[in-house]
C-alpha cells in the first residue's frame, strides 16, 4: 500500500517543484480516505489518552512511507485494535509559513526543525512529548508501541534508492 | 561527461546515503540538533564514517558553472520555501551541470544538460 508515496510520483510533463506542490495539495484528501486523521485544530486532541500528530513534509519520502507504514498497520486485524487507541492526526508543514505558527501548533518547537516528520504525543490532553526526524519516527513508534527499529526499517527500505554509476570521487 | 577526468558528483541536502559522493547541507546541519534523516547520526559521525559534506545555502552552491556530471537530490524541497527557508533551486543544478550532466531526483533523472 503505497497511496501516500504516490502522491510523488514522477511525471515526464511536469517538474519536481509542481509535484512537490501537488502533493501538498493533494494530501488532506489522502489523510482523510486512510486511516489516519487531517489535522484541523489544536480542540480536536482527546482530554482522555494519547494522541499524535505528525506534521509531515509532502516533499520527503521518508515522510510519506511513514504514513504508508502507519496506514498498513492499522489495517492489519491484529495491530489495529491496540494502534487504534491512540489516534495519528497528519498536518503539512507546508501550510506553516513560520516556525511561529508550528508553535501554536506545538509550543515546544520554538526554531525550525532541521528535518522531518515532526511528531508530537499528547496524553490526558497535555502535550507530553515531541522530536523531529529520525527521533521523530522514534517517538511515533514509542506512543504506538511499535518497535522503532522495526518501524524504521520499513520506512527507509521504502525511499527510492540510487546509485550513481561507479567513478572517482571528485 | 567525463571524459578524461575524475567524475563529479553531488547530493544536494545529501546525508551519505549515496556512497562516495560530496554531500551538501545547509548550515542548519550544524546546529546541535541535527541528525540524520535514515539514521538520526551527527553531522560529525557521518563525517567520520568517511561522509564529505560541503555547508552552504541552497540559493548559491560554491561550485563552478558546468562542472559537475551528476547532482543527485532527494527527499529535499525542490523550488519551494519550508518554514521560511528556500529549498534546492534548480536554476543552481542547471548551472553547475556539465553539458550531458544530469539530475537524478527520488532515483529519477528528471533532466540532462544539453
Amino acid at each position: 500500500m503505497t497511496r501516500f508515496q504516490a502522491l510523488l510520483k514522477p511525471d515526464s510533463t511536469s517538474t519536481p517543484m509542481a509535484e512537490q506542490e501537488r502533493a501538498s495539495r493533494q494530501l488532506p484528501d489522502v489523510v482523510r480516505s486512510s486511516r489516519l486523521k487531517w489535522w484541523t485544530k489544536k480542540a480536536a486532541i482527546p482530554t482522555h489518552g494519547k494522541a499524535l500528530l505528525l506534521v509531515i513534509a509532502p516533499y520527503s519520502h521518508y515522510d510519506l512511507a511513514l504514513l504508508d507504514v502507519l496506514d498498513a498497520a492499522l489495517a492489519r486485524p491484529r495491530a489495529r485494535k491496540r494502534l487504534l487507541l491512540v489516534p495519528i492526526y497528519v498536518a503539512d508543514l507546508q501550510q506553516y509559513r513560520t516556525v511561529e505558527q508550528l508553535s501554536e501548533d506545538i509550543p515546544t518547537i520554538t526554531y525550525a526543525p532541521p528535518q522531518t516528520p515532526v511528531a508530537a504525543v499528547w496524553e490526558d490532553g497535555i502535550l507530553s512529548k515531541s522530536a523531529w526526524g529520525k527521533r521523530g519516527r522514534d517517538l511515533v513508534a514509542d506512543a504506538l508501541g511499535l518497535s522503532s527499529e522495526d518501524l524504521n526499517k520499513r520506512v527507509i527500505t521504502r525511499v527510492p534508492k540510487y546509485t550513481p554509476p561507479s567513478g572517482e570521487k571528485k | 561527461m567525463s571524459k578524461g577526468r575524475p567524475i563529479t558528483v553531488i547530493n544536494l541536502g545529501g546525508e551519505g546515503e549515496v556512497p562516495a559522493v560530496i554531500n551538501q547541507q545547509r548550515p542548519a546541519a550544524l546546529s546541535a540538533g541535527w541528525g540524520s534523516c535514515a539514521t538520526g547520526v551527527t553531522l560529525e559521525q557521518l563525517a567520520l564514517q568517511g561522509n564529505d559534506f560541503l555547508i552552504c545555502p541552497n540559493v548559491h552552491l560554491p561550485i563552478n558553472d558546468d562542472s559537475m556530471d551528476l547532482v543527485i537530490t532527494n527527499s529535499v524541497p525542490v523550488d519551494i520555501v519550508s518554514l521560511g527557508q528556500p529549498g534546492v533551486q534548480s536554476s543552481e543544478i542547471r548551472r553547475i551541470l556539465v553539458a550531458g550532466g544530469q539530475w537524478v531526483h527520488d532515483g529519477t533523472v528528471r533532466y540532462t544538460k544539453p
